[in-house]
């Protein structure tokens, strides 16, 4: 661990009020995260689907959920404040809803104070890219559309 | 000497510093390098997620833009436009020219957000260059001058830039926002 994430973390474990900029960081941390999430499953679902020679689009999605195109566009594109009923009507368009587990700092970070970029050899970078990698939320998708 | 060499150098002299992430998950995907010079009275990206002193707000919105900056590093997916006139809500976009090659990041919250200007140096390695809040580049004008201290800062590093087929020769995860 740097100095720099040692500085930023301490707070947190420290049991004294949290700062409001670390509380900003990890707010924005996990809409990105939760955007990305649902971009995944989009893409899963679009891959599920054409396999089965079909499509689904976000028009599909949209459709399904009552929803302009255009909102799903922006909601799988950018990494906004989602409603929580929105999240849910998402993935329910998906014929999928969330899992929850929570993953605790001090555990995940302590794991990975050895990872630096220069370490990551590039097996590791690409396979990371796969669709099953570990995410801060899984889903168990019903059967595709 | 190769790009990461000039890399290392230009680290090795505090021109250039590499994000470490404020709280890894998961491997580092990309490498995202912050110039540390200022240039026409701009603070640099490290002086801004380093400032203690602004008000809560501007605080706020630097602690919106290190979260944009690690999910570079961290995010098996980017999502960016199939061209900069048309980027609407992606991650990242390349600009259109001129200036050559110049991508920003796109830090929407608070709103207006801010940008992070920078170029490739390589696949997956961004330098981040100069900074504008959203607010200031309502205007072509605007975004060419914030385009043109990029510029002038990246010739203050690197002698040449990237040059890719777009989009995968520059992201490893990249997105069309059309394919959404």
């Amino acid at each position: 661990m740097t100095t720099s994430q040692a500085q930023f973390l301490a707070p947190i474990f420290s049991g004294e009020p949290i700062p409001e900029e670390t509380l900003v960081y990890f707010r924005t941390r996990l809409r990105l995260r939760l955007q990305e999430f649902v971009l995944r499953e989009f893409a899963r679902q679009q891959t599920r689907t054409r396999e089965m020679g079909r499509q689904f689009t976000r028009a599909d999605l949209a459709r399904r959920i009552h929803r302009k195109p255009e909102l799903v566009t922006r909601w799988l594109g950018h990494a906004c404040n989602l409603e929580m009923d929105t999240l849910s009507d998402l993935l329910l368009g998906m014929a999928a809803e969330p899992d929850f587990a929570a993953a605790y700092l001090a555990d995940v970070i302590g794991e990975r104070e050895a990872e630096t970029v220069e370490a990551a050899s590039e097996a590791e970078r690409y396979s990371a890219i796969d669709p099953s990698r570990d995410v801060p939320f899984s889903v168990e998708p019903f059967p595709p559309l | 000497m190769s790009i990461q060499d000039e890399i290392k150098v230009l680290c090795g002299n505090g021109r250039l510093l590499k994000r470490a992430r404020n709280a890894p998950r998961g491997p580092a995907l990309r490498s995202l390098y912050m110039s540390t010079l200022r240039i026409d009275g701009y603070p640099s990206i490290v002086d801004k997620l380093g400032d203690t002193s602004s008000s809560t707000q501007t605080r706020e919105r630097w602690s919106q833009a290190a979260a944009y900056l690690d999910a570079f590093i961290e995010r098996s997916s980017i999502t960016i436009p199939p061209n900069s006139r048309r980027a609407g809500y992606a991650f990242m976009s390349r600009l259109e020219p001129p200036p050559e090659e110049l991508w920003d990041i796109r830090c929407f919250g608070p709103k207006p957000g801010l940008r992070i200007f920078g170029r490739f140096a390589d696949k997956d390695v961004f330098i981040a260059l100069t900074w504008n809040y959203r607010e200031n580049l309502a205007s072509d004008v605007e975004y060419a001058k914030a385009g043109d201290r990029a510029v002038r800062q990246w010739g203050m590093l690197f002698a040449s830039y990237f040059v890719g087929n777009y989009p995968d020769d520059y992201i490893t995860g990249a997105v069309l926002s059309t394919d959404l």
